[in-house]
């Protein structure tokens, strides 16, 4: 009981906060999973984690709709009938976006917007201010840095006017993703990358590869999870590839032993999680998005996270306090990233369980962002922040990493104020590594009030609010600031 | 053939339009007063080797610095002043242009037309330095004369082949006013539309009594900046 209480009295939160944090201490409060003990003892030593998911899931973590077939057909349940002009447009949207569920309670994905408000749009001031309050307005009430919106591939007039009101609000929420193909005209690239410089958004998703794993119909959710649209994810659950590392000496022994141990035991912990949400909870059966086919359970999946990969590797390594020797700079250590990964790979995919309907009954990888609490470990398989080697060897050591992760992965780049004199510099780099096999990138400039922390956006303003102890709108801000703390995000280093 | 390079910088984002790997050539024909590479000037030969020089064939040269193809839009050929290499510079150049990929180079202009219109057919754009008008000044500061510059420069403008034009901008030693001037008017008096840039002199890594000079002030620059705006040129960038 002393936790309800703490959560009562918490200085800090916000009323909603506070409500939120209340429901998962009633959640938590029960016990329905049958976790075994193996994976319990795993789970109490931080190697699997499901980061905040809850005892009893309830509804899936991430969940993306399909909001073009909202536009067409309105809504019984909500009431609403397909929009006619811009205004009825972004109200529909903003009602539904109230109602989709997630871990946080806030959407995880909120639509390819430049899609869904195309049709409604003109050229014209009125136009632009409805588009710059539509984003004010998520901004100020989804206050959650996962919620995510995706634009492109094409190049469109909404398109531009989102990034037009996205530079002048400098936003933290929505997150946002460019997904960019050959076929992007290059103005319009630039126009994103000269926002992203200002405002560290959009990113980039690679469009022909997502479309290859996902038969061409993904979105972008959450941190830069490529999922099927109208599906989603029951679940994710992480390992923490380097807290398993530190129990054992040799590579061999957790290469070919602990590891898969280990994964065993969080895909059975995984399965558990996925059948009580499909089986004992209602969800799939009365949830409106269901019933009104904006969701299909047949679209979806769940998602095997990694994180620390480069922190497991390099305890493996010898004299391994000599950069050359380890993660993103030697070769010996990036074949050994490269065999767990495979690894975890094959026994991922050798093992089926039928509710992964998108997925072939498989589990999707996933590079984990990692948390705020996570200390001295790397998000996903990404090159320590004040490891990184120049831009050049970066990308190409990082894509190697890419093709694995269809659920997700994504590698982060800050560049100098300067940059933004010549964005195609950055297009040439974004292209290059698309070439080279990479999925996702973020770009953003060392002046940006935004920062993208690992995967999420937060204003470096709201973070010293909550260093001077005052309430925060986003929750994600006191991730943020924990994230500034313990992983050194401001440290990243700068490219020219 | 071989030639001598200094050293590749694999991604840069100041050494032209995109991303390019930028190529630096190790020798220069001037000897600027405010040159912030004076460890690139020393020409190479047998009786003066210079350290942290590579001797290397044109094809390595090239296979070197294409690298990350993928990634750059092209590549930039700078200095010391390349076209002190003149020969190695167009074997490069040709070799870059056979595999299709977008030459810059970057030159203070100061060779024969004949080399220069040579070098120009296997060069899609002259990044061009033309730093005093005035040919007592122009000696002064770099201890030649600026004839086969201007000619060089006018030739290259006619067949559309300049990307951008730059001065330095030093305060007290040189009429920078006049430059800017009489640069902006031949740049006009040509169809191409190309961008000046004009450059604040910083004293950093400088040597000598230019370290007493002080950069030149904002407002200085957009007087200038004015200067080449009203003599018809429309994109002029101060940095
Ligand atoms: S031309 Fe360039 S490299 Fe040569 S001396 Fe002048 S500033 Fe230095």
């Amino acid at each position: 009981m002393n936790k309800i209480l703490d959560i009562i009295k918490n200085p800090v939160l916000t009323y909603e906060q506070r409500v939120l944090s209340l429901a998962r201490a009633a959640e938590d409060s029960i016990n329905v999973l049958n976790i075994s003990r193996e994976t319990q003892a795993l789970r109490d030593e931080g190697v699997i984690c499901d980061l905040f998911e809850g005892h009893a899931p309830y509804r899936p973590r991430y969940i993306v709709p399909d909001y073009e077939k909202f536009m067409k057909q309105g809504s019984r349940f909500l009431d609403l009938e397909p929009p006619v002009d811009l205004h009825d447009a972004i109200n529909n949207l903003l009602i539904l976006y109230k109602h989709v569920p997630s871990i946080s309670s806030f959407p995880v994905y909120i639509g390819n917007i430049d899609k869904l408000l195309n049709p409604f749009c003109k050229d014209d001031e009125e136009s632009y201010r409805a588009i710059k309050r539509f984003l004010k307005h998520i901004d100020r009430t989804i206050t959650d840095s996962f919620c995510h919106a995706n634009i492109g591939p094409e190049d469109s007039l909404a398109g531009r006017l989102i990034l037009r009101a996205e530079r002048e609000l400098k936003n933290s929420i929505p997150n946002l993703t460019l997904k960019l193909s050959e076929d992007t005209p290059k103005e319009f690239v630039l126009e994103a990358i000269n926002t992203a410089l200002v405002t560290a958004k959009p990113s980039f998703a690679n469009h022909r590869m997502f479309s290859e794993d996902f038969s061409g119909d993904y979105g972008i959710a959450s941190c830069y999870n490529g999922l099927n649209i109208g599906g989603g994810s029951y679940t994710l659950v992480r390992m923490n590839l380097y807290k398993l590392a530190l129990k054992i000496d040799d590579f061999n022994n957790y290469l070919e032993v602990e590891l898969p141990k280990a994964a065993l035991c969080m895909l059975d912990y995984l399965d558990q999680r996925v059948k009580f949400l499909v089986y004992d909870t209602p969800f799939f059966k009365n949830n409106f998005l269901v019933k009104e086919n904006l969701i299909n359970i047949n679209k979806f999946t769940g998602m095997f996270g990694v994180l620390g990969l480069a922190e497991a590797v390099n305890h493996f390594v010898e004299n391994s306090e000599d950069l050359k020797n380890r993660f993103g700079h030697s070769q010996d250590a990036n074949a050994m990233g490269i065999k767990i990964i495979e690894k975890l790979e094959s026994i991922v995919k050798s093992h089926t369980l039928e509710e992964l309907y998108s997925s072939e009954g498989h589990y999707l990888l996933h590079s984990q962002v990692g948390i705020d609490s996570d200390l001295d470990t790397s998000p996903g398989c990404r090159i320590p922040i004040g490891d990184e080697p120049e831009i050049y060897k970066h990308v190409v050591q990082a894509a190697k990493y890419h093709k694995y992760f269809p659920s997700g992965i994504g590698d982060i780049f800050s560049f100098d104020s300067t940059v933004k004199k010549n964005p195609s510099y950055v297009l040439d780099i974004i292209k290059g590594a698309f070439r080279n096999g990479m999925r996702y990138i973020s770009a953003y400039s060392t002046d940006c009030d935004v920062i993208r922390i690992t995967g999420y956006l937060v204003k470096r303003s709201e973070i010293e609010k909550l260093q001077r102890g005052e309430t925060a709108l986003r929750n994600t801000a006191a991730l943020g600031m924990g994230a500034l703390e313990n992983q050194r995000i401001l440290e990243r280093k700068v490219r020219y | 053939m071989r030639g001598y390079l200094r050293k590749i910088i694999p991604f840069s984002s100041v050494d032209g339009p995109g991303n390019r790997t930028a190529i630096f050539l190790q020798g220069c024909n001037f000897n600027c007063l405010y040159c912030h590479n004076p460890e690139t000037i020393d020409i190479v030969s047998p009786d003066n080797p210079v350290d942290n020089v590579q001797f290397l064939e044109a094809d390595d040269l090239v296979e070197k610095s294409l690298e990350y193809k993928d990634f750059i839009r092209g590549i930039t050929i700078s200095g010391g002043e390349c076209t002190v290499q003149i020969e190695f510079l167009i074997e490069v150049c040709k070799k870059f242009k056979e595999r299709d990929v977008e030459v810059y180079i970057d030159t203070n202009g100061h060779l024969s037309l004949k080399s220069f219109k040579e070098l120009s057919r296997y060069v899609d754009k002259f990044m061009f330095d033309i730093k005093a008008w005035d040919v007592h000044e122009h000696l002064k500061l770099t201890g030649v004369g600026n004839d086969k510059v201007i000619e060089n420069f006018k030739y290259a403008m006619g067949i559309g082949k300049i990307f951008e034009v730059r001065t330095v901008i030093v305060p007290k030693i040189l009429d920078n006013h006049q430059t800017v001037l009489e640069v902006s008017r031949l740049v006009a008096s040509f169809e191409d539309k190309i961008r000046y840039k004009l450059i604040k002199f910083r004293n950093k890594g400088v040597v000598g009594n230019m370290k007493e000079i002080n950069t030149p002030s904002d407002k200085y620059m957009s007087k200038l900046k004015t200067v080449a705006l009203n003599n018809g040129i429309e994109d002029v960038v101060i940095i």
